[in-house]
């Protein structure tokens, strides 16, 4: 082998993409060879220091769930990427359109009683919508004795507010909500990356406590004896419910 | 299939790599916006044409369609930026995701500059190999490139590497934890 055929080998070599006869051959040249030898070396500290530096991008959050957002049936799947539109215009209209669906969505849901199934479904839109507007807290701070007094007026009870922080579930803010057209409180932890919404209210009869999952969300649903609880997320089921237990303290 | 099947699927065999996208979006645009931008447009396309998919890989089909779609030019809207927009921009880019705190140690930092200042081609398929991990083979079915093609890129692509970071080390040395400093070797 030469050094002009070498050199265009060198890469792949090192990449463990070279037939066995090919690898052979340079390796007979590299040990002839210092120039090629050089050059391997070149490739390979640069192979490696890509390898060993730190250079993921994580996922934004809300991202996944905008996305999860707008592959829902009721949602039109057409794009909305255009040529010369500003990415405002663009983000204007795709809040307004998210926002008017699930407000039509909400408006059919609140005419409708009772079943679970409906209360999953408001949950569901409750946590999307509260990711989707990046508003996920109307009182963002990680200490529960700020979190807690805030709601005092704004709902006719007072929610349990916890900071878990040291069991890896930190306390992110409060938020008011609706559901059945009556005010909640919603209160708000991360689970490393993942936004868990945990709806509370006064409740005197309700259906049962119950674990699933609803497009793409994974919720908990338990009730103590006046208050009942919603806890949704995306963080895995296992792991919401051992932070349901948390909470069920 | 239905919509509800159909989805769930998608979720399983694309929807997974929605991490590697991303990322991939964001070595294409270089910023964070641009990225999240592209990725969401790609992801709605790839589901109405989930219909055609095989069964093949769903991540190599999955970056097929976000190379395409970043090549139509969607999505570039951050004109090219000098570093220290930048670095301005990485600020902004961890207030606004508070719980996600860009912290890097200084090589890593380099690093990342150095393969967001090599071009495009160069770029991506250091990217695809070193990253992603992906064969010279699937390289050249995304980048519709031959595979000589992909391995004289790739190649260059880490020579270009390394004459930008001695050129940078020249500049503004990065000492290592062990005190040696392994961009330049001293």
């Amino acid at each position: 082998m030469l050094c002009h055929e070498s050199k265009k080998v060198l890469t792949a070599y090192l990449d463990n993409e070279l037939d066995l006869t090919t690898a052979l051959a340079l390796e007979e040249h590299l040990e002839l060879c210092p120039h090629c030898t050089h050059d391997l070396d070149v490739q390979r500290s640069m192979k490696d220091l890509v390898q060993r530096s730190d250079l993921r991008f994580s996922l934004p959050i809300g991202l996944k769930s905008d996305i999860l957002h707008s592959l829902r049936p009721e949602q039109p799947i057409k794009g909305f990427i255009k040529a010369g539109w500003t990415r405002r215009r663009i983000w204007q209209r795709v809040e307004l359109f998210g926002a008017a669906v699930l407000l039509l969505s909400l408006t059919v849901l609140v005419y409708r009683r009772g079943t679970e199934k409906q209360g999953v479904e408001e949950v569901v839109a409750n946590h999307v919508r509260s990711l989707l507007a990046n508003h996920i807290a109307d009182v963002p701070s990680s200490d529960q004795h700020t979190v807690k007094p805030w709601f005092s007026g704004k709902v006719d009870f007072s929610p349990k507010v916890t900071d878990f922080a040291d069991k890896g579930f930190p306390l992110v803010g409060g938020r008011l909500d609706y559901m059945e057209s009556r005010p909640v409180a919603a209160i708000v932890y991360t689970r490393r990356k993942h936004v868990i919404n945990v709806f509370t209210y006064p409740s005197s009869s309700w259906s049962g406590p119950s674990v699933g999952e609803e497009q793409g969300y994974n919720f908990v649903h338990w009730a103590d004896k006046s208050m009942e609880y919603w806890a949704i997320s995306d963080l895995n089921l296992s792991e919401l419910q051992d932070f349901a237990a948390l909470l069920k303290e | 299939m239905n919509h509800q099947e159909k989805l769930q699927s998608f979720e399983h065999v694309v929807l997974r790599h929605l991490q590697s996208a991303f990322a991939l979006a964001r070595w294409y645009l270089r910023n964070e916006d641009d990225a999240k931008d592209l990725v969401q447009e790609a992801i709605l396309r790839a589901f109405k044409a989930f219909d055609t998919f095989r069964g093949e890989d769903g991540r190599v089909w999955l970056f097929t369609i976000i190379r395409n779609l970043h090549l139509s030019g969607v999505s570039r809207k951050t004109p090219e930026q000098t570093s220290f927009d930048e670095e301005i921009h990485l600020v902004r880019e961890s207030f606004g995701n508070p719980e996600v705190l860009l912290i890097r140690d200084a090589e890593s930092k380099v690093v990342q500059q150095a393969i967001e200042g090599l071009m495009s081609e160069f770029r991506e398929v250091l990217v695809l190999r070193e990253l992603e991990g992906l064969s010279y083979r699937e390289i050249a079915e995304i980048t519709k490139a031959p595979l000589g093609t992909v391995m004289s890129r790739l190649s260059r692509a880490r020579e270009h590497l390394q004459k930008s970071l001695a050129l940078q080390m020249d500049k503004d040395p990065v000492p290592r934890k062990d005190g040696r400093n392994a961009l330049s070797g001293k």
